[in-house]
């Protein structure tokens, strides 16, 4: 995998598998790397990159030995 | 059980609750009414910090589903008729929260920029699955072109 999408990747991990304040924290981390992606790309909308990250994401996660728990979130 | 500032305090959650019955005998009656707006206004914005409490923790709840049963595992089409349901409501409930609390009156930044990161993650796991505007297919073209191998 390119290693600047699989930055992207991990840091949008840290965002979806945080909470709250904590989300807030990492969230301008993976913002920043899209920036930097859009530096290169000009005439790519950052809402696509964006959602492409994150579908990227998702096959990453697809992949992944180790799992958010299956069980129902507590009422 | 006490008192705050003349009020009886009948809850445990420290909000006073007006009392009905004036207890100065020797202040005109709607003086003291007026009195109490403070501590209503007390009271209600202690009631949004509550009900807002109890949104996040719904839609984290909502959050969590996602990342478990739709993101690391492969949802049954039910399961995804299901998630797309959930993610609207919230959404939806979400933006209608953001527009009650972000209020200069309210003066509430901090529950908002809480709700505004939940609404932001919602919105992506919503996008992840259910944004037709954009399918697999074209992401991974992007992809493609943006990063090669």
């Amino acid at each position: 995998m390119n290693r600047e999408l699989e930055a992207l990747i991990l840091a949008y991990e840290k965002v979806s598998a945080s909470k709250d304040k904590e989300a807030e924290h990492y969230r301008p981390a993976f913002e920043s790397l899209l920036d930097k992606v859009m530096e290169r790309q000009p005439n790519l909308s950052r809402d696509i990159l964006r959602k492409s990250v994150i579908k990227a994401h998702r096959k990453w996660a697809l992949k992944q030995d180790t799992k958010p728990p299956a069980i129902p979130p507590t009422a | 059980m006490g008192t705050v500032r003349g009020l009886r305090v009948i809850s445990e959650n420290r909000v006073p609750l007006v009392q009905t019955q004036i207890r100065d005998p020797n202040k005109p009656q709607m003086e003291q009414w007026f009195e109490l707006i403070p501590e209503i206004q007390a009271q209600a914005r202690d009631s949004i910090k509550r009900q807002m409490e109890e949104w996040f923790s719904w839609m984290d709840r909502i959050s969590d589903v996602h990342r478990s049963s739709c993101v690391f595992r492969e949802p049954t089409l039910g399961q995804l008729a299901e998630h797309k349901i959930g993610l609207e409501f919230a959404i939806e409930y979400g933006r209608l929260i953001n527009t009650l609390i972000d209020d200069p009156g309210l003066d509430e930044p901090d529950l908002v920029s809480r709700l505004q990161v939940r609404i932001r993650q919602l919105q992506d796991a919503y996008d992840t699955f259910h944004d037709t505007t954009f399918s697999d297919a074209q992401a991974e073209e992007v992809l493609k072109q943006v990063f090669p191998e």
